[in-house]
């Protein structure tokens, strides 16, 4: 058999590597929840299983999205990742064409020029060197790459890199390590054995002289052998397990079993082991303006994995979704953090909501749940009240007088089980009311209605409703001349898809400047419920950054769709006109179908706080 | 007879020195913001909480710096962490982590 001490480093280590990783996917696996995992089951075997092959070639070895973000930054990951692979594939089938068996232990095709030293009278065998000598080139210049990112992050689109644990420093080091101990120790056995092609044996010829002895053949065998060992066990620990576990997390994905559970199951641990901390996703958060640089989703799922992770880090955090959408890996970050935050002994009482009185003394076609921020914007509400006039609607409020929360900033602290009972209140309100319609104001309680209520009834945001009745012809509106910019709710836009709407009302009742900053890449108006930690003065920044960005030139008014990032913009005490979508369509229904016109909104806004 | 929504309330000593300040410095340290609150009670004014249940968050960050904290754990459990008290708030105080701090203290997390 063939065989050397050397190939134990590596053996060792691959062996200790399929022993952790098998234990740790089949407990995750075991930790999918029952709706996953019967996805899972029924997906197998379905033409499913081929197209999250064809993604996993696409993004796990080419990098196709990273490609997308930065050409330099995708085939520095595509050298590393695909010319690995190929070295490995095509080093099989170079072991093939010599051994002729593929039953050859897995260090014979990795130390093969080790093992067949001597040329063969096989003319492919030339060919083979040849390619594998370009393959290794290959990888190596995605290693110099690599390494010259390190320095200089700004040539790869990225103004930020990730800061590593020393885990993941060693690991890093020994990768970067691997390729040029085998170009060494193959250069070397060329220049004593011959062979190889124009990289080893170019190389090999300058070794020749001075470097290349039986001592140097040998120690640069181990090395490389070393390398690779070393590389497996840290794997497991560092960053690097997102190689394997991102391939399983396609797959699954394809399977569909993707339905989060609000806590941390294995689906969350598959998500959060798939981030590599490659730092892409750091440049769209905007609470590194304010300095916060260690919270954001690759040092929180890094922290995680090490379990070492700070309420700090875990707390602050707005769930505004950009890094969500910057994620190359499609990792969902926002759900991710909500199941970390997840805590189901936390203590509250609620029972005094049974006392809240439930009935109607109307029985509405529509029922209006302004919602606990609307409440405060009171503009917004009465806006909504002059359009359900206009347009002849027999609808009522959900909560005049009996505001309870919708549950939801409960739930983005955590405590989502405690949020039952204003759940199953709320429920409870909407039933009684006979409604089949349920219109929102706020987005925060219109996502927490449609995903998380299980009701029978539409739920539907105002900007949806507006729509809807203008195109059914029940709001006789007139367009203005004004210049108005929109800014899109993270809840409505990023985390319900909502963007066409808001646009479609806009466009027929004024002029509407778009920035970059819209739709998907929309900013954080900073007033985010789901953040606990940040002060107020904090907040205040952040809003007027984004109002920097989001406000055009000659635009005298920003519409938006959400009470919270109003009375957000609102509070900066900028000089600008902020109103909500209802109150562009109150201000602009014609005089027949109002009673009251609607002016200046900011004045209504500061008496009434 | 009437009920005009308004009720006597009993005597009340303070006993400074005997009472435990610990939990509010505590809380004070870590949300130091709880400094600025003027007790203007706007907070309790906008709490869905408060307007059915007898918790009020002006009242029970006030008792609580005074070291009666008897009631606290049963108070704070009141809290739907809404969000609107810090809304209305004109002196900036980040009441709801003013909240989640006198859980953390309460080992109520
Ligand atoms: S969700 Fe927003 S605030 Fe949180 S880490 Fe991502 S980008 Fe930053
Ligand atoms: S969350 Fe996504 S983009 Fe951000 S570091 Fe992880 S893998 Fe990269
Ligand atoms: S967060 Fe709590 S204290 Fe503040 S208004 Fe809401 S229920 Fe009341
Ligand atoms: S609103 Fe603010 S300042 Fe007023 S009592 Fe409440 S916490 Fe204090």
């Amino acid at each position: 058999m063939k065989f050397n001490l050397f190939v134990l480093p590596f053996t060792i280590g691959l062996v200790v590597l399929f022993c952790i990783l098998i234990a740790k996917y089949v407990r995750w696996f075991l930790n999918l929840n029952p709706e996953q995992r019967d996805s899972v089951k029924k997906n197998f075997l379905t033409i499913k299983t081929l197209s999250g092959l064809k993604e996993i070639l696409l993004e796990s070895l080419l990098h196709r999205n990273i490609s997308k973000k930065n050409r330099l930054l995708g085939y520095m990951h595509m050298s590393l990742a695909f010319g690995w692979f190929l070295l490995i594939i095509v080093g099989h089938f170079e072991s093939y064409s010599y051994f002729k068996t593929a039953m050859e232990p897995p260090y014979i095709p990795i130390f093969l020029r080790y093992f067949q030293q001597d040329a063969l009278a096989d003319p492919l065998q030339v060919v083979y060197w040849f390619v594998m000598d370009f393959l290794l080139l290959f990888v190596l210049s995605g290693v110099a790459l690599a390494w010259y990112k390190r320095q200089n992050q700004k040539r790869f689109g990225m103004r930020k890199t990730t800061r590593h644990l020393p885990a993941d420093r060693v690991a890093l080091s020994v990768l970067w390590l691997i390729f040029p101990l085998r170009l060494l120790a193959e250069s070397i056995t060329s220049a004593l054995y011959g062979g190889g092609s124009f990289l080893t044996s170019g190389l090999g010829s300058l070794l020749e002289n001075n470097i290349a002895t039986n001592l140097s053949f040998v120690a640069s065998w181990w090395a490389y052998s070393i390398s690779l060992g070393l590389f497996f066990i840290c794997l497991p620990f560092s960053r690097y397990m997102h190689i394997p576990t991102e391939v399983i997390l396609i797959m699954l994905r394809n399977w569909g079993a993707t339905k989060y559970s609000g806590k941390i199951d294995g689906i969350t641990q598959f998500e959060v082991h798939s981030c590599s901390s490659c730092g892409i996703c750091l440049d769209s958060c905007q609470l590194m303006e304010l300095g916060h640089s260690n919270i954001q989703s690759p040092y929180l799922f890094r922290n995680f994995r090490a379990n070492r992770l700070t309420d700090q880090e875990v707390q602050n955090c707005l769930m505004c979704g950009r890094c969500e959408t910057a994620c190359v890996v499609g990792i969902k970050t926002n759900s991710a953090r909500q199941a970390i935050r997840h805590n189901s002994s936390a203590e509250v009482n609620h029972d005094y909501l049974r006392h809240v009185d439930t009935s109607f003394n109307s029985s509405p076609d529509v029922l209006y749940f302004a919602g606990c921020m609307t409440h405060l914007t009171p503009g917004i509400k009465k806006s909504m009240q002059t359009i359900f006039k206009a347009a002849k609607i027999n609808y009522a409020l959900a909560d005049e007088d009996r505001n309870i929360c919708c549950g939801r900033p409960m739930m983005l602290s955590g405590l989502a089980d405690q949020a039952a009972a204003m759940v199953n209140k709320n429920k409870e309100l909407f039933e009684k009311s006979g409604a089949r319609t349920l219109v929102t104001s706020c987005p925060i309680c219109y996502k927490v209605f449609r995903e998380e209520y299980n009701l029978d009834i539409e739920v539907i945001h105002h900007t949806q409703y507006i729509d809807r009745l203008m195109k059914e012809g029940k709001l006789d509106l007139v367009k203005s001349e004004e210049h108005v910019a929109y800014h899109d709710p993270c809840e409505l836009g990023r985390s319900s898809g909502i963007y066409d709407e808001p646009r479609n009302i806009i466009n027929s009742l004024a002029n509407l400047n778009e920035t970059p900053a819209n739709r998907e890449l929309a900013l954080c108006c900073g007033g985010s419920i789901a953040n606990i930690i940040l002060t107020s003065h904090e907040k205040k920044e952040l809003a007027l950054s984004a109002l920097e960005k989001i406000v055009p030139q000659n635009t005298e008014t920003l519409v938006t769709a959400c009470p919270l990032c109003k009375k957000t913009f609102v509070s900066t005490g900028k000089s600008l006109k902020i109103i909500d979508i209802a109150e562009l369509v109150a201000e602009n229904l014609t005089v027949g179908q109002t009673s009251r016109k609607f002016g200046k909104f900011q004045k209504v806004e500061s008496a009434s706080i | 007879m009437n009920s005009f929504g308004f009720e006597i309330q009993k005597d009340n000593t303070i006993e400074y020195d005997k009472n435990d300040l610990s939990l509010a410095a505590f809380v004070l340290k870590h949300e130091p913001s709880l400094y600025n609150c003027i007790q203007c009670g706007s907070c309790s004014g906008s709490c869905p909480a408060s307007a059915i249940s007898s918790y009020q968050f002006r009242k029970m960050q006030l008792l609580m710096r005074r070291g009666e904290i008897k009631n606290l754990r049963e108070d704070v459990a009141h809290c739907l962490l809404c969000g609107k008290c810090i809304l209305v708030c004109p002196r900036g105080v980040n009441t709801r982590n003013v909240i989640r701090q006198i859980r953390i203290a309460l080992n109520m997390n």
